[in-house]
């Protein structure tokens, strides 16, 4: 694990040496009400890295998450996703970013219950402009390279769990987004059953160069990603920079 | 289970309470208007036996008719009467003309006192219009009023009534007096079954678009109480004892509501009696069943309410994992169209059959066509969308229409079920905008040359009236450009009547050039041809000879005040037999009152089942779109815009209402086509007159609006910043 370890480079200043991060914050704040959810998150996260997020319920992982995805906007500093300033985006614009350029998976896969497992896929494909023949091709073939061929024409309730959550997979990474932001991915399934779903989808951001940000409460998950980050009360753990520096 | 336990279940939170008061509010609403039409439905021979008295055909006795048999004498044990009506522009007045000794032994109604000649008796009504209208082109019709004639001589509030006084010796001479021992006191209920039949059907048509909305109103929430009855399964609760509790929830909510409906019905009242039934809107009392009604309507509707709560939980059987996932509807199949074509078959068997079915069964027919077609198309609906719907993501092209797609086709009975009530609405009001079609293609009074002007009065002459005085009075009229005699000739020639060419010429005929005298046809120059087909046109006779006058044309300048006051000059004179009309008066008399009168109900219900249907959209698009809350708000945060939401949405509905709604349409049309065929009295239907179209665009506009008024609330609900990564 210590290879994960943040280094101090990572978790502040990058180095000079690294190329340009996908996301970048400085100074992130996040306040609801009385809460200070965010307390100054500088963070780097690399292209093509897969970064596990870490630490407790109520710690401030998810609000991160949603400053970097631009669900919320944060009340002081900035966050950069691939050269653009969230900040500088209006509502519309942001939302218009998350469609091209990130792709999302949630503990229990959030499929539309109504739809095939080759129109979930297809979706994002289409709400980007896509043609149906073409959006379902490529649906198709997501759905093959995560070996998930014959459960095409099945709808989410006629799935398991773990099957329901590599089609949640293989819809975020259908539109080829820059990074994934995944929550508690496996959360919902069984040790087998999640480390097939992992497997699976670190081969296939591999494969296309996609980012990943997890977020996750076990241990083994964030085994799997090149480097974790703790969270906790809204900072980056602060043991974990000390031992770094 | 206890009563705190079923209390903390069922009165969890806000959505419970507003769920509980949309079904109260739709309970009430529905046994409000069933209570009111089932206490017109029971009052209808009632209203027709207190006006038996003005109906000529009820009158017993000894009967004497255009002088051919002689009339008794005057006697107390027999009164004179002749009925007649009477014309306010186009407005209809019932007039009954007595005679009676003073010592008369005939009850009068409501133990009145008999009228002197020159007095009379009228109604709240006609004593109201007579008192705004000047005396000269009304009252002076009558003569002097005793006072008004009580309630229980009358059908409704609204009907103008006159029960006028004669002498003897003058009603005896005039053709159509009838003697008679007693007045009339129990109608021919002829009135009173074909408007029965009508709010029977009205009331499944209202009935059926509530049911929907309470229905509707009673799945707010579902996938939530189905996490709450799970849990409670999960923790020790049976089968029967969540049934049980369901049926006693939706028991005790049917029974608040149909107490309130009660309330809701006397507020409603004065309003459903302004709808005109047999030419009069109604007492309120009339459209009020007795408390023993009212208990069986209101425990009825608890018991049906809880019952079907109760059924429909255990068969759902929500067990201990039910709420984990998602429950697929049952499939709708072909077998759906079953009831439907039931009905078109009842239908068929009524309408063809009606010259040998009994009226029983032809009624039954009707009615049990009727109701199996609108809940036919209920029941059919779901299989129709899920048709479309296989059809339409076969064909979607975008992110919205995929998503739509696949709701219709997994749901198509709950995205039916949104719009049905608007579907049938519109199957009932196609209907009947079809079976009255054929009366815009009706023949109107229009000026033609060679009929009676349309601003001219004809009234038949007493047998010793003063004809040439009374030409003289209304030639001496403002507003009276010519009065004319029409003359009995000989019926051999195939012409009755005989005038002079002058006076041909003056009330509208174009007598050959060069003829003295004419022989006229009066029944076509007074009723306009269905095909417009001209008048026969009057013929040269030698001379008019020893002919008596038997008519009295005055040829008015066309505006209100001069014909009246004409109508009211010759009424007055005592020399007509009956009282003047117009061609517009005949053409109205024959134009179907009643079935324009039906029309108005239809309409009527029409507009409050549309009203209640896009109430029902509302709360069904609304429950839909927050059921998908999670759904539509994770769409959104994968950069979905809302615009796209709104397709979703809009394109859910829209798809099985356009569909549906084009079917229901031509159902109801087709339906009306059999019926007119049917009865082969060779109407033909037409094209539906305009407020048919105003009736559609009401449907469309409001379902439109029920549709936008989910908008504002999956732009909310949906908020990128509300929905959670969970």
């Amino acid at each position: 694990m210590a290879d994960n370890i943040l280094t101090a480079s990572d978790i502040y200043e990058p180095s000079t040496a690294r190329p340009e991060p996908l996301i970048h914050t400085t100074g992130l704040h996040k306040r609801f009400g009385a809460t200070e959810a965010l307390r100054g998150i500088d963070l780097n996260v690399h292209r093509g890295e897969v970064l596990a997020v870490m630490g407790p319920s109520g710690s401030g992982k998810s609000t991160l998450i949603h400053c970097l995805a631009g669900v919320l906007t944060p009340d002081e500093g900035h966050v950069v996703v691939d050269g653009v300033d969230l900040g500088a985006l209006s509502a519309d614009a942001r939302a218009r970013l998350r469609l091209e350029r990130i792709g999302f998976v949630f503990q229990f896969g959030q499929l539309l219950p109504d739809l095939n497992a080759v129109d979930n896929v297809a979706l994002p494909l289409l709400m980007r402009g896509m043609g149906r023949k073409k959006a379902t091709s490529q649906a198709g073939e997501w759905l093959d390279r995560l070996e998930l061929a014959d459960q095409a024409a099945k709808v989410p309730g006629d799935m398991s769990g773990g099957q329901a959550q590599r089609v949640a997979i293989a819809r975020a990474l259908a539109t080829n987004p820059s990074v994934i932001f995944a929550d508690e991915p496996t959360g919902s399934l069984d040790s087998v059953a999640a480390e097939n779903v992992l497997t699976a989808m670190l081969q296939a951001v591999r494969e296309a160069g996609t980012t990943v940000v997890l977020i996750t409460h076990d241990p083994r998950t964030a085994a799997y990603a090149d480097r974790e980050i703790i969270v906790r009360d809204g900072k980056l753990s602060a043991a974990s920079i000390a031992s770094l520096a | 289970m206890r009563p705190s336990a079923a209390r903390l279940l069922l009165f969890s939170n806000a959505a419970s309470y507003r769920r509980l008061a949309g079904i109260v509010a739709g309970v009430a609403a529905a046994v409000a208007m069933l209570l009111i039409l089932l206490g017109t439905y029971l009052h209808l021979p009632d209203r027709e036996d207190r006006g038996a008295w003005v109906s000529q055909e009820v009158t017993a006795g000894t009967q004497g008719y255009d002088g051919a048999v002689a009339l008794p004498d005057q006697g107390a044990s027999v009164i004179l009467t002749r009925v007649g009506v009477d014309y306010l522009d186009l407005t209809p007045i019932d007039v009954v003309r007595v005679a009676a000794t003073h010592d008369t032994q005939v009850a009068f109604p409501a133990g009145l006192t008999p009228p002197g000649s020159g007095e009379y008796y009228a109604s709240p009504a006609m004593a109201a219009l007579i008192a705004s209208t000047p005396p000269d082109e009304l009252g002076d019709r009558y003569g002097t009023m005793i006072s008004e004639l009580p309630a229980s001589t009358l059908k409704g509030s609204s009907q103008l009534a006159v029960l006028a006084g004669a002498e003897w010796d003058a009603l005896a001479a005039l053709p159509g007096t009838t003697a008679v021992d007693q007045f009339a006191t129990r109608g021919r209920h002829d009135d009173s079954t074909t408007y029965r039949l009508v709010i029977a059907i009205g009331s499944i048509a209202l009935l059926v678009p509530i049911a929907l909305l309470i229905g509707i109103v009673s799945q707010l929430g579902a996938a939530e109480r189905r996490e709450r009855f799970a849990t409670v399964r999960l923790i020790g609760a049976g089968r029967r004892g969540i049934a049980a509790l369901s049926g006693l929830e939706m028991g005790l909510a049917s029974l608040a509501g149909a107490l309130a409906g009660i309330g809701l019905m006397y507020t409603l009242r004065p309003a459903a009696a302004l709808i005109k039934i047999s030419g009069s809107e109604s007492f309120l009392a009339d459209l009020t069943p007795s408390p023993g009604w009212m208990a069986i309507a209101v425990l009825g509707v608890a018991l049906l309410g809880g019952s079907a709560a109760w059924w429909r939980t255990y068969r759902d059987d929500v067990g201990a994992l039910g709420a984990s996932r998602e429950r697929a509807e049952k499939r709708a199949t072909v077998a759906r169209l079953i009831p439907l074509a039931l009905g078109l078959g009842a239908f068929s068997v009524a309408t063809l059959g009606q010259s040998w079915l009994d009226s029983t069964l032809f009624t039954l027919g009707l009615l049990g066509g009727f109701a199996l077609t609108a809940f036919g198309i209920v029941v059919a609906g779901p299989w129709v969308t899920k048709v479309l719907a296989a059809f339409f993501a076969r064909h979607a092209r975008t992110a919205p229409s995929l998503v739509a797609a696949g709701r219709l086709s997994r749901h198509p009975r709950a995205t039916f079920r949104s719009v049905a009530g608007l579907v049938v609405a519109v199957y009932l009001v196609s209907m009947f905008a079809g079976l009255t079609s054929f009366l815009s293609s009706t023949a109107k009074p229009r000026e033609v040359t060679g009929m009676i002007s349309l601003d001219a009065l004809v009234a038949p002459l007493s047998h010793e009236a003063d004809a040439a005085g009374l030409v003289s009075l209304l030639e001496a009229m403002p507003g009276v450009s010519s009065a004319v005699l029409v003359y009995g000739g000989d019926s051999t020639s195939g012409y009755a009547d005989l005038m002079t060419a002058k006076d041909a010429a003056a009330v509208g005929f174009a007598p050959p050039a060069g003829a003295e005298t004419v022989a006229v046809n009066m029944s076509t120059a007074l009723y306009d041809a269905a095909d417009y087909s001209p008048p026969e046109p009057p013929s040269r006779v030698d001379a008019i000879g020893a002919a008596a006058p038997y008519q009295v044309i005055a040829v008015t300048e066309g505006d209100d005040a001069s014909i009246e006051r004409a109508r009211t000059a010759m009424i007055a004179s005592g020399s007509v037999a009956g009282p003047p009309y117009t061609r517009a008066n005949l053409a109205d008399a024959g134009n179907l009152t009643t079935v324009n009168e039906l029309g108005v109900m239809a309409y009527i219900g029409m507009g409050i089942a549309v009203a209640i249907s896009a109430l029902a959209l509302t709360v069904a698009t609304i429950t839909a779109a927050l059921d998908r809350k999670r759904t539509f708000g994770l769409l959104r945060l994968s950069g979905m815009p809302v615009r796209a939401l709104r397709r979703v949405i809009t394109t859910e509905a829209a798809v099985p209402l356009s569909v549906t709604l084009l079917g229901s349409a031509g159902l109801g049309f087709f339906v009306a086509w059999l019926m007119i065929e049917a009865l082969g009295n060779g109407e033909k239907m037409g094209a539906p007159d305009g407020r048919y179209w105003i009736a559609i665009a009401l449907s469309l506009a409001l379902g439109a609006a029920a549709i936008a008024s989910s908008f504002g609330m999956v732009r909310r609900s949906t908020e990128v910043t509300s929905t959670r990564f969970e």
